[in-house]
């Protein structure tokens, strides 16, 4: 039965991949992101925003301009610390960003990687000349085509935003005009040595984690995002590679071949050849895929600061392998559904209607996930992780963020005997599919409990 | 006797419907046998459970000695009803294949693939792709892909349909020589002269049971011969020089025949004293021979009292 079952994958296989389709098949993904490139290239005149991320500052007595640069300077460090802080875990990085001072503030901003992060799309303050009537001058230079989104009119005892459409948070430019406002103020009285001095003399609050895994997962830096993004990759490429699969089934039926190979080995050879041919083309399409999004990915991350990317907790080389793992898992569960429903078809009509049902299962079950993800801990987590036909999305979303790995074991474990369950249930329908012998089996005759005939 | 296939009490219901509702079958090693039914009347389904493709609801069946014909499916070659192959593959590939699901190395499959297509005339066109072919070319590539394995059995049914004479005789010899080699062959077919030719035997199946199972002789003894009689002059007198009860049918005259035509059954004596009688009577003889019945006769008759109600055939 081995024999016969890697007989037919093989030819599957070969057929498959000199076929001109796989081209196609393969390319579908590059091409796709070639749409996004160009769609943004496209849109790129209306997305350059950073001449609206600059404010005009209209300072008639020119001695707040300073101080609001200052301010922002060390909001813009203060940001820049907080994206990198998510990936980083020494000693420098403990503290959250809100509890540093203006002297830590300004140490960092002599960083590398937080100076290059900083000056990414962040507002900045222009000292623009005053003229005679200031809110007059704000208003020309928001209606005539300058680079600045908005002005900032300081005159004593007032501070006056204007903006335009290009117009930057107005709230967070207020936000930082006032502190600044605040600091120029201590600084006048004589008080900005004393609150800075109180500042540092703060005690830092210890924190002691009693129960690491007891943390639910998504709750560390940068998790949900890989989370998210990783059950949704793996959706993105079972729904791929399960139309692949079904119309290697209708051309299989088509070509009349199947008696045949029914007549030679056991169906579930035929079944399990079929499943273990589209698995291989499929890692083939995402080894390609991989080398190309991953090479790309990684040329890309080569090119920003060390931690602004989101790393997994236990790094990237077991997440590609819990990757591996539930992809298998989740193509043997989903592809044996799909091969089963795709036998009982003679048509690309008749798969679409019959496989309707499946691809609406398959968005309620990511869905579930997506939420359960964004929610972690719980009896919906629970359940999302270990029902079968949601568990290889969730599983994998959790190992985006988790850190347990026998937890993995199991689950994979779990999942390979739902598939092998799945795969003698859905033989059963191959076989009355492909034959077209008869009434369609009852749930009780594909469980094996009932004899298909009375 | 030692057989290929046994089979008893075979049935097969889809639904309501009783496909087969008791086939026997027993086909000698060695032998050809023919599989003859009407459309509908079970022959493929019995084939399809003889080779282990369907399970039967009730009923034995052994094949090549096992009751389970997966198990010697490497002894077995297999040509549906339905001929299909993959478009995309060549002729030696295509052949190739099915030899390694009969479990040929894949090497050996693919030389004994080579051998088959030059053996048949299809030399030129083993790196050829199936879609290329014309349906004749196509369907004498799946009959090679059938005899790839060397089988012991080979399981044809209606290998026939679709060829054009020139290629049924070559399918004929092919039968022929596999049978030479030692295989024993069953087949399926509507057409008769196919099977009166070739088989040592013929199971004959209506409305899901068989109907008659023996030799081509035997079956033809369904029904009795005849004689036909042309006499120059009208005979009166034939009813008194039969036996009591015989039927005397008058045949039409063509345009061109002036004489009188009568067919009636060969008496029992045989023809000898039928004829002394009539030469003394001074007859006029002008044509007098036997006419032995057809298998296409013996199969209309027997498919024709499965056919009728159960009164009618008692009363018969």
């Amino acid at each position: 039965m081995i024999r016969a079952t890697f007989t037919i994958a093989r030819r599957d296989i070969m057929a498959t991949i000199l076929s001109r389709g796989f081209l196609i098949w393969l390319a579908m993904p590059v091409i796709g992101l070639a749409f996004a490139v160009f769609a943004s290239i496209v849109g790129g005149p209306r997305a350059t925003a950073t001449a609206s991320q600059a404010v005009a500052v209209i300072d008639p007595a020119g001695d707040f301009t300073p101080w609001m640069q200052a301010v922002a300077a060390r909001e813009r460090t203060r940001t820049a610390y907080e994206r990198l802080r998510a990936g980083h875990k020494d000693a420098a990085f403990a503290r959250p960003a809100a509890l540093l001072t203006d002297a830590e503030l300004d140490a960092l901003a002599k960083r590398e990687d937080i100076g290059a992060i900083a000056a990414l799309g962040a507002l900045s303050f222009a000292a623009v000349s005053a003229e005679a009537d200031p809110k007059a001058q704000a208003h020309r230079l928001l209606s005539e085509n300058t680079r600045f989104g908005a002005a900032l009119v300081v005159t004593p005892g007032t501070l006056a935003l204007f903006t335009g459409d290009k117009a930057p948070a107005a709230d967070r430019i207020r936000t930082l005009a006032g502190l600044a406002w605040t600091k120029r103020a201590l600084a006048q009285d004589g008080l900005a040595a004393r609150v800075e001095a109180v500042r540092a003399a703060q005690p830092d609050v210890s924190v002691t984690v009693l129960d690491e895994g007891a943390q639910p997962a998504g709750r560390k830096g940068g998790a949900p995002v890989l989370a998210t993004g990783a059950a949704t990759v793996l959706f993105a490429l079972i729904s791929l590679l399960a139309g692949a699969l079904l119309s290697n089934m209708v051309e299989e039926k088509s070509n009349k071949i199947i008696e045949v190979l029914v007549a030679a080995v056991p169906v579930p050879a035929i079944y399990a050849g079929k499943l273990i041919a589209m698995l291989a083309v499929s890692l083939i399409g995402v080894t390609v895929w991989g080398l190309l999004f991953g090479g790309g990915f990684m040329l890309a991350a080569a090119q920003l600061p060390a931690g602004l990317l989101p790393t997994p907790p236990r790094g990237w080389p077991e997440l590609l392998a819990l990757g591996i793992a539930y992809f298998t898992c989740a193509y043997l569960i989903y592809g044996a559904i799909y091969l089963g429903v795709g036998s009982l078809c003679s048509t690309i009509r008749e798969v679409q209607t019959l496989s309707m049902p499946v691809t609406i299962l398959q968005m309620v079950i990511l869905i579930s996930t997506l939420g359960a993800l964004a929610n972690p801990g719980g009896l919906w987590y629970q359940i999302v992780s270990w029902f079968p036909l949601s568990a290889p999305y969730m599983m994998l979303g959790r190992g985006a963020a988790d850190t347990g790995l026998g937890i993995h074991l199991a689950s994979i474990a779990w999942q390979l005997a739902f598939a092998a369950l799945v795969i003698a249930l859905a033989a059963r329908l191959f076989r009355y599919g492909v034959l077209r012998s008869g009434p369609p089996p009852t749930l009780r005759q594909l469980a094996g409990l009932k004899p298909r005939v009375a | 006797m030692d057989y290929a296939i046994e089979a008893e009490a075979l049935s097969k219901r889809f639904g309501d419907k009783q496909a087969v509702a008791g086939v026997d079958l027993r086909v000698p090693t060695g032998a050809i046998y023919g599989f003859l039914g009407q459309n509908g009347a079970g022959k493929t389904t019995t084939l399809r459970m003889l080779l282990g493709i369907l399970e039967p609801d009730g009923g034995t069946r052994r094949l090549l000695g096992s009751e389970r014909p997966l198990s010697v499916a490497a002894r077995v070659g297999y040509l549906p009803e339905e001929r299909g192959l993959y478009p995309a593959m060549t002729a030696r590939e295509a052949i190739a294949y099915v030899g390694a699901l009969r479990g040929l190395k894949l090497g050996e499959a693919r030389l004994r693939a080579d051998e088959l297509l030059a053996a048949h005339g299809l030399g030129d066109e083993a790196n050829a792709r199936i879609r290329t072919f014309s349906k004749g070319m196509a369907q004498k590539v799946q009959l090679l892909a059938t005899f790839v394995n060397r089988p012991d059995l080979i399981v044809l049914d209606e290998p026939f349909s679709g060829l054009d004479p020139v290629n049924q005789q070559d399918l004929e010899n092919m039968i022929r020589a596999e049978r030479a080699r030692g295989a024993t062959i069953l087949f399926s077919t509507h057409v008769m002269a196919h099977a009166e030719r070739m088989c040592d035997g013929l199971v004959i199946i209506a409305h899901g049971r068989t109907r008659f199972s023996g030799s081509v002789d035997a079956a033809r003894a369904h029904l009795p011969s005849r004689v036909v009689l042309v006499t120059e002059r009208p005979l009166a007198e034939l009813h008194a020089l039969l036996p009591p009860g015989s039927t005397v049918d008058i045949l039409p005259r063509s345009a061109t025949d002036t004489g009188n035509a009568y067919r009636f059954p060969l008496p029992p004596g045989g023809i000898e004293p039928l004829l002394a009688r009539l030469l003394e009577t001074g007859s006029g003889i002008r044509d007098m021979h036997i006419e032995r019945p057809t298998l296409h006769d013996a199969f209309v008759t027997i498919v024709g009292e499965a056919d009728a109600p159960a009164e009618t055939r008692e009363a018969a």
